[in-house]
């Protein structure tokens, strides 16, 4: 949980990304609801145009079937780009996950598989609105003060529809 | 301002709030009453109305389920990204996505997806039970459902 004063996912030196916490010094319980946080905080900062860097390893992979990138600066600069693609064309979209299931492969990494939804509103004349379902596979790793950060996003389509735009 | 006696730590908070939120739409969805998830001076913002006081605020949530239940519409609200920031003194900004699938009934009846933007603020008691503080909502997008009939 981010506090006023203490972000919940500080940025990392590269010396403490490699100290992961002891995989039994975390409670599923707890794995499970920082994950769930950490996907949540994701898609919210992404909505809004802000940075996920923070969110993310230094050496983080995205891939998509259209996009990849690796790299924290470069994986959150290309979702801001993105983002500010739609802004600036008047859209609107917003993402979020569901089914949510994390598997723990040790050393304090986990695959977390999980189902994201894309809603898009297109603006102007004839806009047009989307609903893209993905299937995500990603590891999350977390740190020695139990942070837990993105390593790897990979998403593939399953399906996408339209949807007519209701207006204001 | 409730005093945060019992301040819970931050997963409990997260968990006990994500239920505050579930609750609260849940309890929409049948026209039940949310006064007892409100703070007393509770405020509900929306761009087209402002509403204040516990009382009034729940009465105006079972009003619009009144209004939906005499259409015929039926609704269905829900979060998702809920996403918690502790501002201190016991309370919490809390952001979410609100998405609401309606029903209309009757011939050409037609359904619709509405996405809200919540930003809100609620509150722990010294008991640990939390309650909203303030809930603000600014639309996202509507968009236009097709009805497949009875399942």
């Amino acid at each position: 949980m981010e506090t006023a004063d203490q972000p919940a996912h500080p940025p990392l030196h590269h010396e403490e990304t490699i100290m992961i916490a002891e995989p039994s010094l975390l409670d599923p319980a707890t794995v499970y609801a920082r994950i769930r946080e950490l996907l949540n905080e994701f898609y919210s900062r992404d909505d809004h145009g802000e940075s996920v860097v923070d969110l993310l390893e230094e050496e983080a992979q995205f891939v998509t079937p259209l996009r990849k990138a690796q790299g924290r600066d470069a994986v959150a600069a290309l979702l801001q780009s993105l983002a500010q693609s739609r802004e600036k064309k008047g859209g609107v979209g917003r993402h979020f996950g569901a089914k949510v299931n994390v598997e723990n492969l040790g050393s304090g990494k986990f695959r977390v598989r999980s189902v994201m939804i894309f809603l898009s509103l297109d603006s102007g004349p004839g806009a047009q609105g989307f609903m893209n379902v993905g299937d995500h596979d990603d590891i999350v790793a977390f740190d020695s003060r139990g942070a837990c950060r993105f390593v790897k996003r990979t998403m593939t389509s399953a399906a996408r529809f339209t949807l007519s735009p209701l207006g204001n | 301002m409730n005093q945060n006696l019992a301040a819970p730590d931050a997963l409990t908070a997260r968990l006990r709030i994500t239920e505050l939120v579930d609750n609260f739409f849940g309890r929409v969805d049948r026209g039940e009453s949310v006064a007892d998830l409100l703070e007393e001076q509770a405020q509900f913002v929306t761009p087209r109305r402002t509403t204040q006081g516990r009382e009034a605020f729940a009465a105006l949530l079972l009003s619009l389920a009144q209004e939906r239940r005499d259409k015929g519409r039926v609704a269905r609200h829900f979060s998702v990204n809920v996403t918690v920031q502790d501002l201190g003194s016991g309370q919490f900004r809390v952001r979410s996505l609100a998405i609401v699938i309606s029903l209309d009934s009757g011939p050409g009846a037609k359904g619709s997806m509405n996405l809200g933007d919540h930003d809100d603020i609620v509150t722990f008691d010294s008991s640990g039970t939390c309650r909203f503080v303030k809930r603000t909502v600014t639309p996202a997008s509507q968009f236009l459902l097709s009805p497949l009939g009875d399942g």
